[in-house]
């Protein structure tokens, strides 16, 4: 049973099968090229296509309901195939013009290099990528997309990145002697896989099932020592799932090759008359086993389940992938929107803050727009010019990746140079203090009460005139004298030495009152100066023997720290080097010869908890070690006194115990009277029962 | 050598005559004119025939009219032109020139 189609050809309406008309395609196809570049091709073509409706009109008015394969083969093995036309040699042909021998040649080169990539609409089963690649390496699509799914991690991205560029004209070549890769039925085994790539390969059949089976036969060989890892037990192990996979998907993918054509294309062989003859008559000897065989029609369908699926998944994950860049465009978006007023502090008035702008909305809130547009219309059907908006899109984008680029090559101008740090002094009122507590200054009122503030990292308040950056080392140290000092460095930079010099001189209030150092807790930024990446090295020197405290204000962003051993002051970077010690804020430390130790003797604050369960375990144990030896004199006492008087008067009194010992020494007590050799079962059973035992 | 390549040259070489004269005695169409070159055994595909015919029209050779056909599409009746008769006259005297030479040489004279 097969489909049939109406065509208009040459005028008329010619009901015709499918696969006939496929045939009849192709022809033409072969006809076209191969008249490409003679004068007049049109015609001769139209002749032979007029020839060509002559005949199918006579087949339908025998009495035939449509033009079958057979009657389209005796058609076409009639005209001939171009190959067998007898052209004109140049002789003839520069008589009247034409030289088709450079033609030919002209043409195939032409052929082979106009060839582009493109996506292959028809041969497609997700996007025609593969159909297309192959196409262009002319080899069959089936390879290319085994390959892609067998390397589906690594294919993937590549995958998207043809779908989304390579254009979707189906450049199909047709009625080229193209070679395909089938399931052999015919001759199969299991499922006819290795037959087939056999045929493709044009290698003896065996070869494919035994490259398959290789990872098997050593399972074989050493039956008796199933030892796992030694070769080629290993070898086997590790290849066999993976043979076994890929004959699997194989079977899966491949298509069988269920029409003449089809097994024709398998093996290579040119697909016309002569050929598809021979085939037919060999089939029709298989013809009995086929028809008893059902070949399951499964394979094909399960296909396109799995590629159904994957197109799913493959949408999907694009989905969430487009909605994660628009969000965080959108972000970066209303966070620069929410920054703008910031940019007073950070950018020069001007041109820079202008390009700050431009950026912002070029940059970040385009592709938002943009995307946003393109899925719109994506989903509600495409109408209009697309291609203008894309282009449009596009331009404003790269506009503003030029904008934040130029922003960012002036920002970073100005912040290339640091000027030296130096350091300075701080007079202490007393330098004799025996302790010392840093803490913060308090801020004015206005900053705390102001309703208009709102923590920002890294700016500790934002007043919208200015804002104070609290970028400050303090570092801890052993003094080499007998008195606390103070010294600290000042730092910004600039687009030179002398501008960071400058920006450097910004007010830093360090003050003692006291054993309270007050630290101001953060920088001021205005506007005139920016922010210009300004710090502050404080250093503190605390003779041995002395305390010091700084105060949890203080170390909100851990940028306290201690230092032990030789100075690193010299090589920017040494912040990242220096000795970090666990230590905490709140906390009091005093200075030894070795080194900061706590005052109140923890390892640190954690330890707290441990410490007191140690101790209360302890404890305990202890008690209970007490009691055990308590109770066992008792026992002991009694023991003897029982030893003492055994006479039957007596026999029938004994001395009420009441005992509730811990359990550890029953146990003992059990033992020991055991072991005793003056055992009396009588009156100890008493005793033993009174204990409870 | 490729015998086959000679004997399809000497072929081709003939073609042309054939066909022109089988037009001459009559206008035909292109399938009559394979059926007569396959009843003289100098058989002939449609494909090279066509071709053939469209280049010697091209060359004002021949000359062709459409006529209706109750059964199918209308179909070319391919007809002789001035140009083509003398053309062919032209090839009538060269083969008879090559038929006369090829006889002397095939067959020797015995001394």
């Amino acid at each position: 049973m097969k489909k049939v189609i109406n065509i208009n050809f040459q005028g008329r309406v010619v009901p015709i099968e499918e696969t006939a008309f496929e045939m009849l395609q192709n022809y033409t196809d072969s006809l076209r090229r191969f008249f490409a570049n003679e004068e007049g091709k049109d015609e001769i073509i139209n002749d032979i296509e007029g020839r060509i409706a002559e005949l199918f009109a006579e087949i339908l008015k025998k009495g035939n309901s449509c033009i079958t394969d057979a009657d389209v083969e005796a058609i076409i093995q009639s005209m001939g195939r171009p190959e067998d036309f007898e052209t004109e040699e140049a002789s003839v042909h520069s008589q009247l013009g034409a030289n088709t021998s450079n033609g030919e040649q002209q043409q195939q080169q032409q052929f082979a290099q106009g060839r582009r990539l493109y996506r292959n609409a028809n041969d497609k089963i997700l996007a025609g990528v593969c159909g297309g690649l192959a196409n262009y390496l002319n080899v069959d699509p089936i390879l290319v997309r085994i390959i892609f799914v067998v390397l589906f991690s690594i294919a993937f991205i590549p995958y998207i990145v043809i779908w989304a560029l390579v254009p979707s004209e189906a450049d199909m070549q047709v009625g080229a002697t193209r070679k395909r890769l089938f399931r052999d039925e015919d001759n199969k085994f299991i499922s006819g896989v290795c037959a087939g790539l056999a045929s493709y390969f044009n290698v003896n059949v065996w070869v494919p099932r035994l490259i398959f089976l290789i990872p098997f036969i050593s399972f074989a060989f050493r039956w008796n020592h199933w030892d796992m890892f030694s070769f080629p037990n290993f070898f086997s192990i590790s290849f066999s799932p993976g043979a076994t996979l890929i004959y699997i998907i194989l079977w899966i993918v491949l298509p069988v090759a269920k029409t003449t054509s089809e097994k024709l294309e398998m093996r290579g062989e040119k697909v016309d008359v002569n050929s598809i003859k021979n085939t037919v008559t060999e089939d029709l000897k298989g013809f009995p086993n086929r028809i008893a065989q059902q070949a399951s029609k499964s394979g094909s369908s399960l296909g396109r389940i799995i590629a159904i699926i994957a197109k799913v998944f493959l949408y999907f994950i694009m989905a969430s992938v487009l909605l994660s860049v628009v969000a965080a465009f959108a972000g970066f978006g209303i966070a620069g929107l929410g920054l703008l007023p910031l940019s007073d502090l950070i950018l020069k008035d001007g041109w820079q803050s202008w390009l700050a702008i431009i950026g912002l909305v070029l940059f970040f809130w385009v592709p938002v727009v943009g995307i946003i547009t393109w899925g719109i219309r994506r989903l509600t059907g495409r109408k209009g010019s697309k291609g203008i908006l894309a282009y449009a899109f596009s331009a404003l984008w790269i506009g503003g990746w030029i904008a934040m680029i130029l922003l960012v090559a002036s920002l970073s101008k100005d912040f290339r140079r640091t000027n030296a740090r130096s350091f300075e002094q701080v007079a202490l009122s007393n330098a004799r203090v025996d302790k010392l507590e840093i803490r913060n200054s308090d801020y004015n009122d206005t900053f705390f009460y102001n309703s208009h503030r709102f923590r920002f990292e890294p700016f500790e308040s934002i007043n919208f005139d200015s804002i104070y950056v609290p970028n400050i080392d303090i570092i801890i140290e052993k003094s080499n004298s007998d008195s606390f000092t103070v010294r600290y460095a000042r730092q910004a930079n600039g687009s030179s030495v002398q501008e960071a010099e400058r920006l450097a001189q910004f007010a830093f209030n360090i003050q003692q009152k006291d054993t309270i150092l007050t630290v101001d807790k953060g920088i001021h930024i205005n506007s005139t100066d920016k922010f210009r990446n300004q710090r502050v090295t404080m250093i503190v020197s605390v003779p041995v023997g002395k305390k010091i405290m700084v105060h949890e204000d203080v170390n909100v962003y851990d940028d306290v720290t201690i230092q032990f051993g030789p100075n690193h002051y010299n090589d920017e970077f040494w912040r990242y080097n220096r000795y970090r010690v666990e230590w905490s804020t709140g906390v009091e430390y005093i200075m030894t010869t070795e080194g900061l130790k706590r005052v109140d003797g923890k390892k640190s604050n954690n330890d707290s908890n441990a410490d007191e369960s140690l101790e209360e375990y302890k404890k305990s144990r202890e008690k209970l070690e007490q009691e055990l030896l308590e109770k066992k004199r008792e026992l002991e006492q009694m023991e003897r006194e029982l030893k003492q008087v055994p006479d039957t008067t007596n026999r029938y009194k004994y001395k009420q115990v009441v005992v509730n010992p811990p359990k550890a020494s029953e146990k003992i007590m059990a033992t020991r009277l055991e072991k005793s050799d003056d055992y009396i079962p009588y009156p100890t059973a008493f005793i033993l029962m009174r204990l409870g035992c | 050598m490729d015998i086959q390549n000679t004997q399809s040259q000497m072929r081709k070489g003939v073609l042309e005559f054939c066909i022109l004269s089988i037009i001459r005695q009559g206008e035909v169409y292109p399938s009559d004119i394979v059926d007569k070159m396959k009843a003289a055994d100098l058989s002939i595909l449609e494909g090279t025939l066509y071709p053939l015919l469209t280049r010697l029209k091209n060359a004002e050779l021949l000359t062709y009219r459409w006529v209706e056909s109750s059964s199918g599409p209308p179909r070319k009746y391919f007809s002789m032109t001035e140009k083509g008769l003398i053309f062919y006259e032209e090839l009538h005297a060269t083969w008879n020139e090559l038929a006369q030479a090829v006889q002397a040489l095939t067959q020797p004279n015995n001394p």
